[in-house]
């Protein structure tokens, strides 16, 4: 039985199995962000990744001659580079059949009334120009491959913060910067997806926060991606600079197909001496996406960095936030949940490198796996000799909601030296029934029961975002709960 | 034209990782095997109760297959495309080496414990291998049902320190039903000696494995344990301590795999690094479908007492099952600074205080051996290891 169940999730795929169980369950089922716009006049490239294609995009992008070779570069090395054998199957995505580059029928624009109707709509759906006006400081929205909005609060670019979209910034007084810092943390030889990514990113943000300057209210960029068959790859660039203070908020959603879609974005985060910065993201992709992410710290002396990540969405997930710890006496905090039900294989978790004397990393995960969903918790922690007096402490906990689903965890600890002190914990265990009937006892029905005390487990993550966005958090471990998602 | 492979992979993780952590598999050579020959001192004691005999090829795979034929082999393990081939009989170092025994052995040694036999000397076997020794050894213990026993495994070259050689042993264990084995194992080989080590045991309902090792010889060890515990409320208990010197390397690949219902493990571990060695340590506690109420316990405890170690830890649960209790931890560090300090106002230097430390936490797993000799020479070989560099 074990097996026929392992088989299904593992074989599931869009691209083909457009008649199994399985998709026609997921296309019957519907969210809040399942909704489809029609693309009547946008601009693509064909499907497949050829020379050529990148050589279109980057025309389209009107790239400086570096950033052209850097695609084609990249592009050599995605040929050469193996898709990893560790990890989930990626058999159902095809790039021969994935169009890599959709321009909406727009400019970027500064002004929500300006951004054309039908996409403004989407995104009021999703609450962003609300939330931009609510609690937040700037936002940036993409559309497909491109920006459509962005926009930061007059006070906040007062104080010299730059929030723009990435092509603008390649192009504009930050040239060199960008230059200076795009792909140097998470190089093209990374692996193949970062290779794919150098070769056909669009969209994304820069961010520099000048010295001393502390943002007080969140920016975010929330990422649609709405074209069936696309891929979505924007590069994310966050510079904040020594003493600042910055906490970014990463969204993402995109309708449900019937093909795969596939997210290969990135984001390189430099924290300089004494900064601090918060990245958090509520990951929601629609569950015929393969997301493929890299994300990529580098924290100098006295820095901060605060990851904290929730993972709801896509049909397959690697996503493995990485921190280099560089810096004497840095420090990073991850706080990640990921919540795996049918059809999918989120393989998720993290990596610390620690390089500076007396740098410390605290690592909680939490992970649910429910309707045969596979969650996999993934880590490495790396103590190089340099990083005396370091500590590390990772703790996972896994939830099994059923007897059809899987977690695992695997975690790994290299050490180097003598002087630095390490722990791991990790448990595996299912909901009480002590604790399910306890509740009943007190006249909660056992389905509500059962989700209280999955949102109780998951509790420590919620409390580290923003109200809205745990709220957010919270309903969707709800639907997920009501298996209505 | 690339040159032909003289080896092979063993000590695979159960569920592969990044592959640039180095810890998914090792390659081992085996070419140093060419033109081995078993030249030994070999003895056993306490046998008179037990069946002892040689068996050829044929008939060893025979017994072994008789037990392990309705085991499904996987494609898929923990979601992923398995890396490695599945074995019926799994052992801690795979199918490679499972496959280099039999091919390079006409004959393995047989323990037969009857039903309902309660040996209790344990069965002492020892091997004392001479300077240059070449080495392969099989030897197949078979429980039957509510039987008994305990065996005690050591390999030695001493007095000869640096005595250099290369070993080969696989042990497979058959538990029927309701059966008890106890396995200690205990290397005590010279500083350039090749040593790879592994066990594979399969257990039956309500049988009991007890699995102690001690790794403190050798220059480069590979050791692997797999129980597959198939029968229902089957326990599997692993008591392991390691110390690895100089530029000595250690591997250990440790696999609980409870299929059956109210199944249990624990895996513990402890050790120690000092100078310029290398150690990488992967426990695996697989729950498989169907193992409901089964509980598993993992835990590794290092001790890193120089600046040029490298230590791994691959701590790892896998599970497809709901009603199963699962831990794992790992302590990684020096000894304090406070321990240290607390040690100096008696007058106990710091090197001495790691000695003194190894030497407890490890003699607290070899007091459990039953033979006072082998407990004497485990002390004095940790002692020797520290005297070695000084």
């Amino acid at each position: 039985m074990s097996d026929t169940v392992k088989d299904s999730a593992l074989h599931f795929d869009p691209a083909i199995d457009n008649d199994t169980d399985d998709i026609n369950a997921i296309l019957e089922s519907s969210s809040i962000y399942d909704f489809k716009d029609e693309e009547t006049d946008f601009y693509k490239v064909d499907e497949g990744l050829t020379e050529d294609i990148v050589k279109q995009i980057s025309k389209e992008k009107h790239d400086p001659k570096w950033m052209q070779e850097f695609r084609l570069k990249s592009l050599e090395l995605y040929k050469k580079i193996q898709i990893p054998d560790w990890g989930p199957p990626i058999d159902g995505l095809n790039m021969d059949n994935i169009v890599t580059y959709v321009r909406p029928n727009t400019k970027m624009k500064g002004s929500w009334d300006e951004v054309p109707e039908e996409i403004k709509s989407a995104f009021d759906k999703l609450g962003i120009p609300q939330a931009e006006h609510e609690y937040l400081a700037g936002v940036g929205a993409q559309y497909d491959s491109e920006l459509v909005y962005h926009n930061l609060q007059d006070h906040v670019a007062q104080q010299g913060v730059i929030y723009s979209d990435l092509e603008s910034a390649l192009n504009g007084e930050y040239a060199e910067m960008v230059k200076e810092y795009f792909m140097k943390l998470v190089p093209p030889t990374d692996h193949k997806f970062a290779a794919l990514h150098g070769a056909v990113w669009s969209g994304g943000s820069f961010v520099y926060v000048p010295k001393g300057v502390k943002v007080e209210i969140p920016l975010q960029s929330y990422f649609r991606l709405n074209a069936k068959g696309a891929g979505q790859f924007e590069h994310t660039l966050i510079i904040v600079d020594e003493g600042a203070d910055l906490h970014f908020i990463e969204g993402c959603s995109a309708p449900k197909w019937n093909v795969a879609n596939l997210h290969a974005g990135c984001v390189e985060l430099y924290v300089k001496k004494n900064a601090k910065l918060r990245y958090s993201t509520i990951e929601n992709w629609s569950k015929n996406m393969y997301n493929l992410n890299t994300k990529r710290a580098l924290v100098e002396e006295g820095g901060r960095m605060e990851w904290v990540s929730g993972s709801f969405g896509s049909h397959v997930s690697y996503l493995y936030p990485t921190t280099i710890l560089k810096g004497k006496n840095a420090v990073c905090d991850y706080t990640g949940i990921t919540f795996a039900g049918k059809g999918q294989n989120l393989d998720t978790g993290c990596r610390m490198v620690h390089v500076g004397k007396n740098t410390s990393s605290l690592v909680t995960t939490k992970s649910l796996s429910k309707d045969g969903g596979i969650g996999t918790f993934r880590s490495s922690v790396e103590i190089l000799p340099t990083a005396k007096k370091s500590k590390s402490s990772v703790d996972c906990q896994s939830l099994m909601l059923d007897d059809i689903s899987r977690s695992d965890t695997i975690p790994e600890m290299d050490v180097r030296t003598d002087d630095c002190d390490i722990g791991h914990e990790a448990k595996i265990g299912r909901i009480s029934d002590d604790a399910v009937f306890y509740l009943m006892s007190r006249g909660i029905p056992e389905d509500e029961a059962r989700a209280m005390i999955v949102s109780g487990f998951a509790d420590p993550i919620s409390k580290e975002l923003p109200l809205e966005y745990a709220a957010e958090m919270n309903n969707l471990i709800k639907l997920e709960m009501e298996g209505n998602m | 034209m690339a040159e032909k492979k003289t080896g092979f992979d063993i000590s695979y993780l159960p569920a592969p990782t990044w592959n640039r952590l180095g810890v998914n598999k090792a390659y081992i050579d085996t070419k140093i095997f060419d033109n081995y020959k078993n030249e030994d001192i070999y003895s056993e004691k306490n046998t008179e109760n037990i069946k002892v005999e040689n068996l050829n090829r044929a008939e060893t795979e025979k017994l072994i297959d008789s037990f392990s034929k309705d085991i499904e082999r996987e494609k898929y393990i923990a979601g992923k495309k398995a890396i490695y081939a599945q074995q019926a009989f799994s052992t801690g170092l795979g199918k490679d080496y499972t496959d280099f025994i039999d091919e390079n052995l006409e004959e393995s040694r047989i323990f037969t414990i009857e039903e309902n036999a309660q040996i209790t000397k344990p069965v002492i076997i020892k091997w004392e291998f001479k300077k240059g020794s070449k080495g392969i050894y099989q030897n197949v213990i078979h429980a039957k049902k509510n039987s008994s026993s305990t065996f005690l495994m050591v390999y030695s070259s001493c007095p000869q320190r640096d005595a250099e050689g290369a070993l080969a042993f696989e042990t497979k264990i058959i538990i029927e039903d309701g059966a008890t084995v106890n396995i200690m194992k205990v290397n005590l080989l010279g500083d350039a000696f090749l040593l790879l080590d592994d066990t594979g045991a399969l257990l039956n309902s309500k049988s009991v494995f007890n699995f102690t090792q001690m790794q403190l010889g050798a220059a480069k060890v590979y050791t692997g344990c797999y129980a597959n515990q198939k029968g229902d409320k089957s326990l599997f208990d692993i008591n392991a301590g390691y110390m690895a010197t100089q530029e000595h390397s250690l591997d250990i690949n440790y696999v609980a795999c409870q299929r059956g219902q109210k199944t249990e493990s624990k895996i513990l571990v402890k050790g120690a690094l000092r100078d310029k060695a290398s150690k990488t340590f992967k426990g695996t506690i697989d729950f498989r479908n169907g193992a409901k109420a089964s509980k598993g316990d993992e835990r590794e405890d290092v001790l890193i007492l120089s600046d040029d170690v490298v230590n791994k830890t691959v701590p790892v649960i896998l599970t497809e099952e709901e009603d199963v209790d699962g831990h794992h931890g790992a302590t990684i560090g020096n000894l304090s600074a406070d321990t240290l300090y607390y040690l100096a106002t008696r007058g106990i230097d710091k090197k001495s205080a790691q000695m003194l430390m190894t030497r407890g936490r490890l003699l607290e797993i070899a007091h459990t051996i039953p033979d006072e000799e082998t407990v004497e020479r485990i002390s004095t070989f940790i002692e020797g290891a520290f005297k070695t560099n000084e």
